[in-house]
């Protein structure tokens, strides 16, 4: 029964707490006491969901919290006048422009370093991961929960890193760390 | 929020953001309208096999004569390497039973009543899972997708320093590209946990198998399953004598008495008809994100202990709750709705990407007809070439190659979209 009523009220919460948030942020200026009680009552929902029901919890509040966002934005759809600002022009760089070289085998190495160099460092940091891990004496079902964690978790890192560097040598050093920090482990063996 | 990011940061980030999204786009398009269809994979097999006995529980010794049943049909064959049951809930109020080589459901008394017929549904489910590729390749695959989509998620925050602050900002009514970002933007910072939990759990189920492989070449001698045994429980010693239908009853009879909280949904025999038999239930605790916790029992139906999913390691626990976590099948008819609106925006905000970059470029000068057909027949031919496949379940029946269909019907609209766009601007 608490646990019902702690879970009604961190629902409240999450859904008052994006009708503030949204009422603060229409405003011309933004109101520090507004914007603080919008974050509070997420706050708030997230601590009465986590004691309701842990994991579950928050996780079933914050869709609530989102799903009422997503009611508001409908609603700004339908209220709002047509748009009188320029759309953007930002070049993304993604492909060449008119007169420029296409610069091919440049974009296949970055995509190659990204994609199957970045699986093999991911898997190294994973391995680095659950040694270390290991090492500071976890369990080897929290240790190998955390390899596996790791490597999608490390992959976009290393993927976000190498996309956001011109350099090559910065890029193949990007790749590189993980894979070296593999070493230890395999050399050494498991610390278990 | 406000956040001060450098210019330079940020162009780079918007680069980065474009060539992930462009490059995997299309696929992440698929695996997102795919899934989110999937989410709804309970109520689509009670929809493809509307006929199929339904039941709002069953009593051990049914399952029991099931069991015994399926088993004596595959008499002479080689033998079955496990056999799951599942047992209605809920959202499947259906007996079925799973072999390696086929599946039927039963009868309240424990009959078989005649073959699981849910092609389609399985269909739309491994697209998603793996593309339908072979199964080690196409998960993986689906995996770096999942990678893909959470650089997407770092890149685009980084990329839009007024994401959080415009955050509820949309100016709808515009067709220069104003309104498109806006839908984009909006969507994509709202879903942001959405997306997040997605795509993690996704890259982390998807890249699980080349993980293991890399951990168990370096301390399991290349023993994968050696990997997952402190997590999800070993595997019992392999004994291939042959032994006599286990008790799977009295299993159900001993969860019924000493767990009646847990919500069974599976028992699963493990090498039956040999020694080296054993029983594992599967149970689904109230409030929790594990997708279960497994109940062992050797062959007489004697308990003999739990693996540890609901209360054992945290990482046990964190391991089990992926997999509800990315399907939203933790918490009924809501959750599974709100899944449902989730991933039809994530699908949006993966359509609507590849158009913002397009009319960047047309208002630049740019204009390529064959690229924006070709994305116009990746938008309409996906959902497009999965209605053709349902077409061809209701008329042509179970057996029918969906997979096939679905492949050369978006291959179709792809090329034609390219081509016709291509002919409109006069090439």
């Amino acid at each position: 029964m608490t646990e019902d009523m702690l879970f009604l009220a961190g629902s409240a919460s999450a859904i008052t707490a994006i009708l503030v948030l949204r009422f603060s942020w229409a405003r011309r200026g933004r109101s520090l006491l507004l914007n603080s009680v919008g974050w509070l009552l997420l706050a708030v929902s997230v601590a009465a969901g986590w004691a309701c029901a842990g994991a579950w919890g928050v996780t079933v509040i914050s869709l609530w919290a989102m799903a009422t966002a997503l009611v508001v934005l409908a609603f700004a759809a339908w209220k709002s006048p047509p748009a009188k600002r320029k759309p953007s022009n930002r070049r993304a760089g993604m492909l060449p422009e008119a007169g420029e070289p296409l610069r091919f085998a440049r974009r296949l190495t970055t995509f190659l370093l990204v994609v199957l160099a970045g699986m093999v460092s991911s898997i190294a940091l994973a391995i680095t991961t659950r040694w270390i891990a290991l090492l500071f004496g976890a369990s080897e079902a929290n240790a190998n929960v955390l390899a596996l964690f790791a490597a999608p978790l490390g992959w976009t890192i290393l993927a976000f890193l190498i996309l956001m560097t011109d350099s090559r040598k910065r890029q193949l050093a990007i790749i590189a760390i993980p894979v070296a920090s593999a070493i230890p482990a395999f050399v050494t063996g498991s610390p278990l | 929020m406000s956040v001060a990011i450098e210019p330079g940061t940020v162009k780079k980030s918007l680069s980065a953001h474009a060539a992930i999204g462009l490059i995997a786009g299309a696929l992440l398009y698929i695996v997102s309208l795919t899934g989110t269809v999937a989410v709804l994979y309970q109520e689509l097999q009670r929809v493809e096999q509307p006929n199929a006995p339904e039941m709002a529980s069953i009593a051990p010794e049914a399952v029991q004569r099931g069991v015994e049943a399926v088993l004596a049909s595959e008499a002479g064959q080689p033998s079955t390497t496990h056999l799951y049951v599942h047992l209605p809930d809920e959202e499947l109020p259906r007996t079925a039973v799973t072999t390696d080589t086929q599946a039927v459901y039963l009868a309240q008394d424990g009959s078989i009543t005649g073959p699981e017929e849910i092609a389609w549904s399985d269909f739309v489910v491994k697209l998603h899972y793996t593309l339908n590729l072979p199964v080690l390749v196409g998960i993986t695959i689906v995996g770096i997708l999942g990678v893909m989509m959470l650089a997407l998620a770092v890149s685009g925050v980084v990329a839009h320093p007024r994401v959080f602050r415009d955050a509820f900002r949309l100016r709808a009514r515009n067709d220069s590209g104003i309104g498109l970002a806006d839908w984009h933007n909006r969507l994509s910072v709202w879903t942001l946990p959405f997306s997040v939990a997605i795509a993690l759990t996704g890259a982390l189920i998807g890249l699980a198998s080349i993980t293991a492989y890399g951990v168990a070449a370096d301390d399991y001698q290349g023993d994968v399953e050696a990997v997952y045994g402190p997590i999800f429980g070993e595997e019992g010693e392999a004994d291939t004598r042959p032994a006599p239908v286990p008790d799977v009853a009295t299993a159900l009879v001993h969860m019924a008495a000493e767990y009646p909280d847990v919500r069974l949904t599976y028992a699963i025999l493990h090498d039956p008809l040999t020694r080296g038999q054993h029983v594992q239930i599967v149970g689904e605790h109230d409030k929790r994100l594990i997708f279960g916790e497994y109940y062992a029992f050797d062959a007489d139906g004697s308990f003999e202990h739990v693996t540890g999913l609901a209360d054992g390691e945290w990482g046990q626990q964190a391991a089990a709750s992926t997999y509800q976590l990315h399907f939203g099948t933790f918490g009924g008819l809501p959750v599974k709705l709100a899944y449902l609106l989730f991933g039809a925006a994530l699908t949006a905000v993966c359509a609507t990407g590849t158009y913002i970059w397009l009319g960047k470029r047309r208002r630049r000068g740019i204009e390529e007809p064959r690229l924006r057909g070709a994305w116009h027949g990746v938008i309409i031919g996906t959902p497009l070439a999965l209605v053709m496949t349902l077409l061809a379940r209701s008329v042509f029946g179970n057996s029918f190659p969906f997979a096939i269909l679905f492949w050369i019907g978006l291959a179709v609209s792809i090329i034609g979209g390219a081509v016709i766009m291509k002919q409109k601007a006069g090439g």
